[in-house]
């Protein structure tokens, strides 16, 4: 087995919990360096754009409040992830705008780390409704090792 | 901010013709070649058998068609090629229902909408209620429930995503609710022409009937002209979208009341606070206004007679009006098709999924029922 | 990507979901009164006797 880097979904909430003890304790026994990733999801535009007939206030005013509570999201994330990797060497943190599924799929294709670990209902906590399905998929569309606890 | 978003709408335009092309193309194939074939193919012996029982035209073609290209070809996500051109399909619709603006006279405005507003008033209190009452029952939180009586009463995803942010309700609580209403929205665009035409409805009694129990009126307009594809005064269309309209122009009120309500008795924040006023000013759709110019125009003659029934036969001009509104409005919705993600629709779920299907279905049926008994009734254009 | 450690810049510069190639949506609603009133204004010419 290569002793690649390992990449973890981080979500700020409790459904990373288990994914991130995994992936850190792996980087910790074997020394490899870990990334945590939070996709900040851009499908909200798509995900409305039925909706023909709101006003300047109403759509873009939604848009940027959904986007609020990723920001803020993002940032429980980062302080998720950077309390429970104070201890270990290689790890780093990234913030990437995107689809969840599309954004860590195209990560793992580029060869940027060589397990994905992922929680069963990671970023379901401000997510649309198709990330229920995002392990799943992750499963099937990821070439490398994908661990989801 | 980005460069891209600084070189405004001219800018960008190139980048989205390839998307404007396919939007375009399509519905040139569809009118010219699929449209006459399906009326000329003989299917069981019988010429024409696919529009006789589809009932399929070129709306309902369209957004068909949208709703394959992205879940179908480009396997769940607009390409980034086409993504730009599928924009403009706003663009088109709020066009298309600017020039609707040349059915009516000032007069007929009056009496459709006062009718409208009787029969989308009765609807408000009774899906606000329910709204209310199963939000209760099933222990949804307030915020929830303030985004649903507002998407379930006024008009579906436009009013929850004005709604959500006025009572902090969160992302996911307001993706599960928009999944609902689109869902139940699509199903019924797509099985009331069926409906309309399988118990004679004529086009007064099924505008009125779809203009009140769709739920999210973004698939109003499409209903209408899925059940009859002419555009003139006195058409379903020409009814269902004073519906949607007063629906739309409400959205300010309902926000403000809903705010309202799900502040009583809390604190709120310093520097939320809005008054109606900023939300009118904030939330009011400035399309109308062009809609309602439009009507100006038509009812003082600028462009000649307006055809309206028992009057002289619509001039050269209107006509052409209307028959480009049907290319406007066909383009339009293919967009809007491709906007139409299957991956989300089938994970709805939770109590929004629970409350909108009893809210939305009673609504539906409840609505038929009652433009049923007042069939006689209703005033005619 | 490992060296891109988060911060509220990383945050800010992702890019912004937009739904309209206009400015905002209130653009686009004066972008359909004008295009209307240029089609209007075509068909207007196209049918003078």
């Amino acid at each position: 087995m290569s002793q690649g880097g390992i990449a973890v979904a981080v979500d700020g909430s409790q459904a990373s919990d288990g994914a991130l003890d995994y992936a850190l304790g792996l980087a910790r026994t074997e020394g490899r360096s870990v990334t945590g990733v939070f996709v900040l999801d851009t499908g909200w535009a798509d995900f409305i754009g039925n909706d023909w007939q709101s006003a300047a206030g109403a759509r873009q005013g939604f848009l940027d409040y959904i986007r609020g509570q990723l920001e803020v999201q993002a940032e429980a994330a980062r302080a998720q992830f950077a309390g429970a990797a104070a201890d270990v060497p290689n790890a780093s943190f990234s913030v990437i705008p995107g689809d969840p599924l599309e954004a860590l799929v195209s990560i793992m294709a580029a060869g940027e780390a060589d397990v994905l670990v992922a929680g069963a209902q990671v970023f379901q906590v401000c997510g649309r409704p198709s990330l229920k399905r995002l392990a799943r998929n992750l499963v099937k569309r990821v070439k490398q090792q994908v661990v989801i606890i | 901010m980005s460069v891209a978003e600084d070189i405004g709408f001219f800018g960008k335009l190139p980048k989205a013709l390839p998307g404007l092309a396919l939007l375009v193309g399509t519905m040139v194939v569809i009118r010219f070649w699929i449209e006459p074939w399906m009326g000329n193919a003989v299917i069981l012996d019988q010429k024409g058998w696919l529009i006789k029982v589809t009932h399929l035209n070129y709306i309902l073609l369209g957004i068909i068609m949208g709703l394959l290209y992205r879940n179908v070809l480009f396997g769940g996500k607009l390409p980034d090629v086409f993504a730009d051109g599928f924009k403009l399909s706003r663009l088109f619709i709020k066009t298309g229902i600017i020039l609707l603006g040349s059915l009516y006279t000032v007069q007929a405005i009056i009496k459709l909408g006062s009718m409208a507003i009787f029969l989308i008033g009765g609807f408000v209190v009774l899906s606000i209620v329910m709204v209310l009452w199963l939000g209760k029952l099933l222990g949804m939180d307030r915020s929830m429930t303030g985004v649903m009586a507002n998407a379930c009463s006024i008009c579906g995803v436009s009013a929850a995503v004005a709604t959500a942010p006025a009572v902090e309700a969160k992302a996911t609580h307001v993706a599960y609710a928009i999944a609902t209403i689109l869902g139940f929205g699509i199903l019924t665009m797509f099985i009331s022409p069926f409906i309309g035409h399988a118990l004679g409805l004529n086009d007064l009694q099924y505008g009125a009937w779809v203009g009140t129990g769709i739920l999210n009126s973004g698939q109003v307009l499409a209903a209408c002209l899925a059940f009859n594809p002419n555009v003139a005064p006195g058409t379903a269309v020409s009814v269902g979208e004073i519906w949607n309209i007063m629906r739309v122009i409400s959205i300010p009120f309902a926000v403000f009341a809903v705010t309202v309500w799900y502040w009583a008795g809390k604190e709120q924040p310093e520097g939320t606070k809005k008054s109606l006023s900023t939300l009118l000013l904030e939330k009011f759709p400035v399309f109308v206004l062009g809609f309602l110019g439009m009507v100006l125009l038509t009812s003082i003659g600028a462009f000649g007679d307006a055809g309206i029934k028992g009057g002289p036969p619509a001039s050269a001009t209107i006509k052409m009006i209307r028959d480009w509104m049907q290319w406007i409005f066909g383009i339009g919705l293919v967009g809007m098709g491709g906007y139409i993600d299957f991956k989300e629709l089938a994970q709805a779920g939770g109590k929004p999924l629970k409350v909108g299907l009893l809210v939305g279905a009673t609504k539906y049926v409840l609505a038929l029922i009652v433009v049923m008994i007042i069939r006689d009734h209703l005033v005619e254009i | 990507m490992a060296e891109d450690k988060i911060g509220s810049e990383t945050v800010a510069s992702a890019a912004k979901g937009k739904m309209t190639l206009f400015r905002d949506d209130r653009q686009e609603d004066i972008g359909a009164i004008v295009f209307s009133a240029l089609l209007v204004a075509i068909i207007v010419l196209l049918t003078m006797k």
